[in-house]
């Protein structure tokens, strides 16, 4: 969700941090993993709230008129453009991809960890699918 | 439970979740696949476009936990003191109780901040989450977990 190795690292510590803070007072209603996801989740969340205040409106790459097509790019290049398009998501529409398409995780627990409901969030999965079609698309015409 | 399908439902599956049937909501996989079997053509446009996405996503390399993020966070558990919600065999002290594996699973998982991991299907991530989460139960002293056999850093 946030492209960036460094910073998805902190975000886990710092999820771990908030998770041993709470042990002592944890209370199973729901599972240990889903409320650890949701957490991190929401540190993602903020972080990129940041970054839209810091930087408005700025994402480079998915408008730079220069990008060679994907059919022409190395994997690193193509890996890169996949990455920046799903970063240039809406924040809650990366999550449900990246729940779901990259980690695996069930319907019923992406909607748990995102609190949403299944039908959202197919919905936001259905909307994720497109938009990214349409930036590789994009990316392949130019 | 199963539920009935018709094509245009169908569709909207491929398009939320890809052109692999299994990664359908479970109530609805079977019926699907039997549908896209029984008439392939139907949906061959909209699985050829769900293949190359599906495709694309699997370029993006796998996340792994560097082991020095996995130390810190077993470095940052809390001091260790008994697990009190049951009496039964709870010898557990953190941060001894925590298998590394079970952590690392974990921590994989969270580490959302990076959208690179290869997709995965439901099957090959449930078992680890279910580990990790049974770790966690018997620690706070809700399961009973044998923590005995882990192998812990």
């Amino acid at each position: 969700m946030l492209g960036d190795r460094t910073e998805a690292e902190d975000v886990t510590q710092e999820t771990f941090i908030r998770a041993w803070k709470a042990l002592p007072t944890w209370e199973p209603r729901a599972k240990f993993s889903t409320w650890l996801h949701r957490v991190a989740l929401n540190l993602c969340y903020d972080i990129l709230r940041k970054r839209r205040e810091s930087l408005p409106g700025e994402l480079p790459e998915m408008t730079d008129p220069e990008l060679t097509p994907p059919e022409r790019l190395d994997q690193s290049e193509r890996v890169q453009a996949i990455e920046a398009a799903i970063a240039a998501l809406p924040e809650r529409q990366a999550a449900a991809l990246t729940l779901c398409a990259l980690q695996g995780h069930s319907q019923a627990e992406a909607a748990e960890i995102m609190e949403t409901s299944e039908e959202a969030l197919e919905s936001l999965l259905a909307r994720a699918r497109r938009s990214l079609r349409t930036t590789l698309a994009e990316r392949s015409a130019a | 439970m199963t539920k009935s399908l018709n094509d245009a439902r169908i569709l909207d599956l491929i398009e939320a979740y890809g052109a692999d049937p299994a990664a359908f909501p479970e109530a609805e996989r079977a019926g699907a696949a039997r549908r896209l079997a029984e008439a392939p053509a139907v949906f061959a446009t909209a699985l050829a476009d769900a293949r190359r996405l599906d495709s694309a996503l699997r370029l993006l390399p796998e996340v792994t936990v560097p082991p020095a993020l996995r130390a810190s966070l077993l470095a940052s558990a809390p001091t260790p003191k008994k697990a009190v919600r049951s009496g039964a065999g709870l010898k557990r002290f953190l941060p001894a109780w925590l298998p590394a594996g079970a952590l690392a699973s974990l921590a994989v998982g969270v580490l959302v901040g990076v959208n690179v991991a290869a997709p995965v299907s439901v099957a090959s991530v449930t078992p680890a989450v279910d580990e990790a989460d049974s770790v966690m139960y018997a620690a706070l002293g809700f399961g009973d977990y044998d923590l005995m056999s882990e192998t812990t850093e």
